[in-house]
């Protein structure tokens, strides 16, 4: 078999397990998310949904008088609220018709006002929900309606056909209300994914100081029950009270706890290089916290903090293969300078450069420009007694969309038997756990380049001066560094106590020679 | 990154250095103490002086030999058991003339006319032949432009008198045209703190002192065993001290025993003076370091890696660190660690100022408000020349290495 057929084999297997992944033989289709221009965080979101669907999409914000640019799409979505501009809907709606383009209204489109629900029914499924509500469409008689809400006395159609025109009563685009829409968009682009859930536990945030016992534990915890995993490590840990950094140099307990997991089923994905940005004194490394917006230098300072981050791991042949940005939070750019790195990303989705307090969720595996986003639907494990209940809610809601990925965190210094009901729970379900490592990743800087891939995981070192001394610890920050100031300080006292002794001597000193000038005087007297 | 190892190593070096003189300062402040009394009480005890030679090579000294000759001939010393032998090497001037002058009144004044055919090198050959002359069981030697005190020879003699285990005395000199300029005081600030941090400092700590150029007495079997001064060596004084301990004697520090010599009056004197010194210490350096550890006697040991910090670790510590400085002024490099840095630079004036103080309060008269504005004053100025010298000296013995060239001895002009 040549290697193009093999390359060909590995990517449709990729394929199978990533179905965000744009099929190479079919021009992706366009499609045309307009949007008022209040909801554009909404528009960003379904956006991100479509990404699953191997579909190319761009945003227009719609304003009235301004002309649309139909021509190249082949789908067109309209988000707006009910009280906006009508006309401008049935503008919309005309010039879809009129063009034979699909068009589906997200919000209220024609709606008259939103009311308060208490549930939705999806695919013979009902789903309880709390201070949700949807816009009441007009008369129902004639629709296709996939799913309803209701407010405890009626029934509204929430997802429905009309006159070839699909419409989602709602601009709520996470949680149950828009795991339906993501599951319908299944039906709606025709792409029948097959009905199978995937899963992965992701040990988090490990760093320098984390427990190398708790580690190998835990792999030997989900090695034992066949489960890959993921470990979110960054090699860098600052501690701020004693102005203390170590790394993964200073640390080769933990380095072998990791190998180890890794020979075990981990596969390792960088969670930022210290978590923290020392320039904004924020904890989280490439957003600034403070002030709720981009950091200052922003290519500069992440290029670097990622590069050494990976140099520190590669060299103590801890291999990542995906990223996992501190707290979630990266700025459009950030993601832009990402994807130089990383063709996978672990979490929730930043919206918008305005805040990185809107984070998407998404349900399933999505492609975001050439970032293959791999989420986390279920949140993490909390150190209480029921944490599974918390977890529960999440999965139902997981479960709306057919090919969803249960996606759960846990961190490595919670008890041990946690993890064990966490994996007890789970193994109610269809669940079949990814293995990163088998999957297309591709990390790749200039001293090193990794892939991974169903033939195993390849590490190409250029430039192996780099990945050895990249990173390598400041003296600043060293132990030398700090041990120094106090030596310092010491000569400093040493100094002073010499310096008192000195003058001392020069009292004593000035005192014998007037006593001996005193004498002197005598003897001649 | 780079920056800051330079810097810390710098930093130490320096350090290091101070905190040394620091230490040698404290010592021969109690030494001093300790040698108050003098040394009359052992001077009244003996009862029969032994035969000393003193040696002088004079190289073209008609301006000062006069006065030297004058103060040689008035020491307090038992006529009989004194010889006084002047090397009269190659001069050229009156110097001869002055000599036989002073032959021919005092009968142990002895003359050795060197004539250039007869060859011997600079002052160590002099020495050597002066040496073969002689016949005292004691050997001092005195530079041509010396006026010792009356007491001086009594002294040097009873610091090793009944001290088997002493090789050598070194006594102590002092500068007596001190006054004529900035040049003069700064070296005269510096004779004395010299003496007493370096040569008291060290001989209070460890017993160990160096033969300086003048004003020392030696044991005649000593030289004889050791075979006299090294021809090669510009700093000869330097050397023998190492061969000295390295025979098993220990070579004390005796400040009783006052001499009183010229310091060059000229900047370019001086220059050329010192830069000879820095070449022939570090003459010795590269004789002996690469036997450091074959050494028997640990203290010379030590004091060779002392010297070997000064001339190479202490400069190359001091450049970096002004490069440092510089640099940072310029803004093309910072370093980065944090440090009470101004702190330490200040501590570093303020303990220069106090050592000196000391030494010069140890002299009684030299403690005056001039000589204290020109030790504030030296640090920033005096004292950084030692680095051009040094840098100098290095260069001159680093192409003496490369051209395979022999050292030339050039005398100090006097005034």
């Amino acid at each position: 078999m040549s290697s193009n057929k093999l390359l060909l084999l590995f990517f449709l297997i990729t394929l199978y397990f990533f179905p965000g992944h744009l099929h190479a033989d079919k021009k992706p289709s366009q499609v045309l998310i307009l949007y008022q221009e209040e909801l554009r965080s909404e528009a960003l979101a379904l956006s991100s949904l479509i990404g699953h669907f191997s579909l190319t999409n761009q945003l227009q914000i719609l304003r009235p008088g301004e002309p649309l640019a139909l021509e190249d799409s082949e789908y067109v979505f309209y988000l707006s609220r009910p009280s906006y501009d009508s006309n401008l809907t049935t503008r919309v709606s005309e010039e879809a018709k009129s063009k034979g383009i699909p068009l589906f209204l997200i919000g209220g489109g024609q709606a008259e006002r939103s009311l308060p629900i208490t549930s939705v029914t999806y695919d013979q499924q009902t789903y309880p929900l709390k201070d949700h509500s949807v816009y009441r469409s007009g008369p129902t008689d004639e629709e296709t309606v996939r799913a309803f809400a209701h407010d405890g006395l009626n029934d509204y159609p929430l997802l429905y056909e009309k006159q070839g025109v699909w419409h989602f009563q709602s601009l709520q685009l996470w949680g149950v209300m828009g795991n339906i829409l993501a599951d319908f968009l299944h039906d709606y682009f025709q792409q029948p994914h097959p009905h199978q859930h995937q899963a992965f536990i992701r040990i988090e945030d490990i760093h320098p100081a984390a427990h190398p016992e708790n580690i190998r534990k835990i792999a030997d915890l989900l090695s034992g029950k066949g489960i890959p995993f993921m470990m979110a490590v960054r090699p860098v840990y600052f501690n701020a009270k004693d102005q203390l950094t170590i790394t993964l140099d200073d640390t080769p307990a933990l380095v072998e706890a990791l190998q180890y997991a890794t020979a075990k089923g981990g596969s390792i994905i960088l969670h930022g290089h210290s978590h923290q940005n020392l320039v904004t004194g924020g904890g989280i490394e490439f957003w600034d916290q403070l002030l709720d917006q981009p950091i200052p230098q922003e290519e500069e300072y992440m290029r670097s903090k990622i590069e050494e981050a990976i140099a520190l791991l590669v060299r103590h042949d801890l291999v990542p293969l995906a990223f996992q940005a501190p707290y979630y939070a990266l700025s459009q750019e950030g993601y832009r300078i990402a994807e130089n790195y990383f063709s996978t990303l672990v979490g929730p989705i930043q919206l918008s450069d305005q805040t990185y307090l809107a984070m998407q969720r998404l349900p399933y595996v999505v492609q975001r420009n050439s970032l293959t986003v791999i989420p986390e639907t279920l949140g993490y494990v909390q150190n209480t007694p029921i944490f599974l209940e918390e977890l529960k809610d999440q999965l139902q809601t997981t479960l709306i969309v057919r090919d969803s990925l249960v996606g759960v965190y846990f961190h490595e210094y919670l008890p041990l038997e946690k993890l064990s009901e966490l994996v007890l729970w789970l193994e109610q379900y269809p669940l079949s756990y990814i293995n990163l490592a088998d999957q297309s990743n591709r990390v790749e800087t200039a001293f090193v380049r990794i892939n991974s891939g169903i033939e195993g995981i390849k590490i190409d070192i250029m430039d192996p001066k780099v990945l050895n001394t990249m990173g390598k610890k400041q003296l600043q920050q060293g132990f030398v560094a700090r041990n120094f100031q106090y030596i310092l300080w010491g000569i400093v006292l040493i100094v002073l106590l010499f310096s008192l002794l000195f003058t001392l001597n020069l009292l004593r000193l000035r005192e014998k020679s007037s006593t001996r000038l005193f004498a002197e005087r005598e003897i001649q007297g | 990154m780079i920056i800051d190892v330079l810097f810390l190593l710098s930093l130490s070096i320096i350090w290091v250095m101070l905190l040394y003189y620091m230490f040698l300062a404290q010592g021969g402040y109690l030494y001093a103490m300790q040698m108050e009394k003098g040394a009359e009480d052992l001077i009244r005890q003996v009862e029969v002086w032994p035969k000393v030679s003193i040696l002088i090579p004079a190289h073209n000294e008609d301006v000062v030999i006069r006065a030297t000759l004058e103060a040689m001939v008035h020491l307090d010393y038992p006529e009989d058991q004194l010889e006084i032998i002047v090397i009269n090497d190659k001069s050229k001037d009156k110097t001869g003339e002055i000599v036989d002058e002073f032959a021919r009144k005092f009968p142990f004044v002895i003359p050795i006319h060197v004539t250039p055919e007869q060859g011997g090198k600079g002052k160590s050959g002099a020495l050597n032949r002066g040496f073969k002359h002689s016949t005292g069981e004691y050997i001092v030697v005195y530079d041509a432009d010396n006026t010792p005190e009356r007491a001086a020879l009594k002294n040097l003699v009873v610091g090793i008198l009944n001290e088997p285990q002493i090789g050598a005395v070194v006594g102590k000199f002092r500068v007596i045209n001190a006054k004529r300029n900035s040049l003069t005081r700064f070296i005269n600030i510096e004779t004395i703190s010299f003496q007493w941090m370096a040569q008291a400092g060290r001989w209070k700590w460890f017993g160990i002192a160096t033969i300086p150029g003048t004003n020392f007495l030696i044991r005649r079997s000593i030289l004889e065993e050791l075979g006299g001064w090294d021809e090669d060596a510009l700093a000869e004084d330097t050397e023998l001290s190492i061969r000295v301990y390295e025979k098993g004697y220990i070579i004390r520090f005796w400040p009783v025993a006052i001499t009183w010599e010229q310091e060059p009056e000229t900047w370019k004197v001086w220059y050329k003076q010192r830069t000879r010194w820095a070449q022939g210490n570090q003459y010795v350096i590269a004789k002996y370091m690469p036997r450091l550890f074959k050494m028997e006697k640990k203290r010379i040991q030590f004091d060779l890696i002392y010297f070997f910090i000064t001339y190479f670790l202490f400069l190359g510590g001091v450049m970096i660190s002004n490069l440092i400085f510089v640099l940072g002024m310029l803004d093309i490099a910072k370093i980065t660690i944090p440090g009470p840095y101004l702190l330490l630079w200040l501590l570093a004036y303020v303990l220069f100022i106090l050592e000196i103080m000391i030494t010069l309060r140890i002299e009684k008269t030299e403690l005056t408000m001039h000589n204290l504005f020109m030790v504030m004053l030296m640090y920033l100025t005096y004292a950084q020349f030692w680095i051009i010298i040094v840098i100098r000296a290095t260069w001159m013995n680093a192409q003496l290495k490369i051209k395979k060239q022999e050292v030339k001895w050039e005398k100090t002009q006097r005034f």
